[in-house]
């Protein structure tokens, strides 16, 4: 290696240049010079952004919204705080970050409509402190596809949502919101904090949209291992419109849906033209391919499914081997509300649809295979129940 | 055919029909500009097994839809 000569001023400077960087005061070897140069982090780590930036505070409407705003969660998130927020909506709407690493810490805010909407989180967020346990409780579609998240339990505290079912309302334009899963893809089970959205038996508190309590609840929800204890709403008036439209539809992998009862007692409550349509691919999947499921795991004869029907994680295409089955129905039935009192005034009906081949290969039985003791359960309870 | 057992009556659709509700029912829903509009909501079942709170006079036969 040969030698140079080099001025004494230049050498200076360049000390000088890597210690503004590095915050260093010492004086530093020539030799040492490309170490200290290579330590230097690039970006600046966020030292050039003022503290306030990592603070999340007060109104947070459309905070993160869009992935264009993924970089600043992925490279600083672990440096963010929050507190007394006041405004969720729309917070990380489209976001694409997999995870948002800071508690959201709230204090009443005035809206979470659509906070993680379409976005690409995968560890459940958190939100705690205090909502507002009024009619203005807006929650519409906060969890709406959000296809990644396989847990929800974290989401809230259950003592976040205990003051929901003394919540009075005196119109049906002016209600609280309760939450949907639809298009929660991943999602494995109900979590516990959503039981709190029930009503005291002689409240007036129901659901923001009298005529869509259940619309497209769990629509979707792929993963869904089961559906049950699903509270019986009911408007301050009698209900008469459907409020089930694709309640139900593309529940994959649910072998049961229930509703709450008293004990075992069925819920007495005045609907009608309720339509409960559990035929649009309950229980099984609608192509024989689906994106993350383990083709391996796939029911497709009577071989596979002896080998495979114990393993949670068991799937099929088609019907005849759905998770859903007579077993299913009977539960169903037995679970569902009570409107024969009502109807006997008021007049109208109530219908619940089946396939009647789902289930038709299982243990469980096809569902055609209903006796008419198991039915007239339904039919005594005010439920016309219908094979597609 | 019609079978009686309990209290339950079971009506089944001739070959090629379903039942529908006699009277229409219809939802709402928001096209793809954001208008709402009225869509007619359909049963299209196979087999009725009706109860003490309803009555085959709540239902039509129509022809089986095609599937899309």
């Amino acid at each position: 290696m040969s030698k140079v000569f080099i001025e004494e001023t230049t050498l200076t400077a360049i000390g000088d240049a890597i210690r503004e960087k590095t915050g260093k005061t010492d004086l530093i070897d020539p030799a040492n010079m490309g170490t200290e140069i290579a330590s230097i982090e690039t970006g600046g780590g966020g030292s050039e952004l003022p503290e306030e930036a990592f603070i999340l505070t007060g109104e947070c409407a459309y905070k993160f919204y869009g992935p264009s705003w993924k970089w600043y969660i992925d490279y600083f998130g672990n440096k963010v705080t929050t507190e007394g927020i006041t405004n969720l909506a729309y917070a990380f709407k489209n976001n694409t970050a997999k995870e948002i690493p800071f508690t959201l810490y709230v204090n009443k805010p005035s809206s979470l409509v659509e906070a993680f909407y379409n976005c690409g989180v995968a560890k459940c967020p958190k939100i705690r402190g205090t909502l507002k346990m009024d009619t203005s409780l807006n929650l519409v579609d906060i969890l709406t596809n959000c296809y990644y998240l396989s847990d929800l339990e974290d989401l809230f505290e259950s003592s976040m949502l205990e003051g929901y079912s003394n919540i009075k309302v005196t119109s049906a334009s002016s209600a609280p919101d309760v939450v949907t899963f639809t298009g929660c893809h991943s999602l494995r089970n109900i979590p516990s904090w959503w039981y709190n959205f029930k009503l005291r038996p002689d409240s007036t508190a129901f659901p923001r949209y009298s005529t869509s309590l259940y619309y497209k609840m769990f629509t979707s929800c792929k993963a869904l291992t089961k559906a049950t204890d699903i509270p019986v709403w009911s408007c301050q008036a009698a209900q008469t419109s459907n409020m089930f439209t694709n309640a139900f539809d593309s529940l994959y992998s649910s072998n049961a849906i229930t509703f709450e009862t008293n004990d075992g007692q069925s819920i007495e409550t005045q609907w009608k033209a309720q339509v409960i349509d559990l035929t649009k691919y309950v229980g099984h999947v609608n192509s024989t391919s689906i994106s993350g499921w383990d083709l391996t795991k796939r029911v497709t004869d009577d071989t596979s499914y002896q080998a495979l029907k114990n393993d949670p994680d068991w799937w099929s295409s088609t019907n005849t081997y759905s998770k859903y089955d007579h077993d299913s129905a009977v539960e169903t039935i037995n679970s569902l509300p009570d409107t024969s009192a009502y109807l006997a005034t008021a007049g109208g009906t109530n219908t619940i649809k089946f396939d009647k081949y789902s289930g038709y290969n299982t243990d469980g039985g096809s569902i055609d295979t209903l006796t008419a003791e198991e039915i007239a359960v339904a039919a005594a309870k005010g439920w016309t129940v219908t094979f597609g | 055919m019609k079978a009686i057992n309990f209290v339950i009556v079971r009506y089944d659709a001739d070959e090629g029909r379903v039942f529908d509700w006699k009277e229409p029912r219809y939802r709402e829903e928001l096209d793809e500009l954001g208008k709402e509009i009225k869509v007619q909501e359909h049963l299209y079942a196979k087999t009725l097994f009706i109860g003490p709170t309803d009555s085959i006079d709540n239902y039509i036969e129509v022809e089986e839809p095609k599937e899309v």
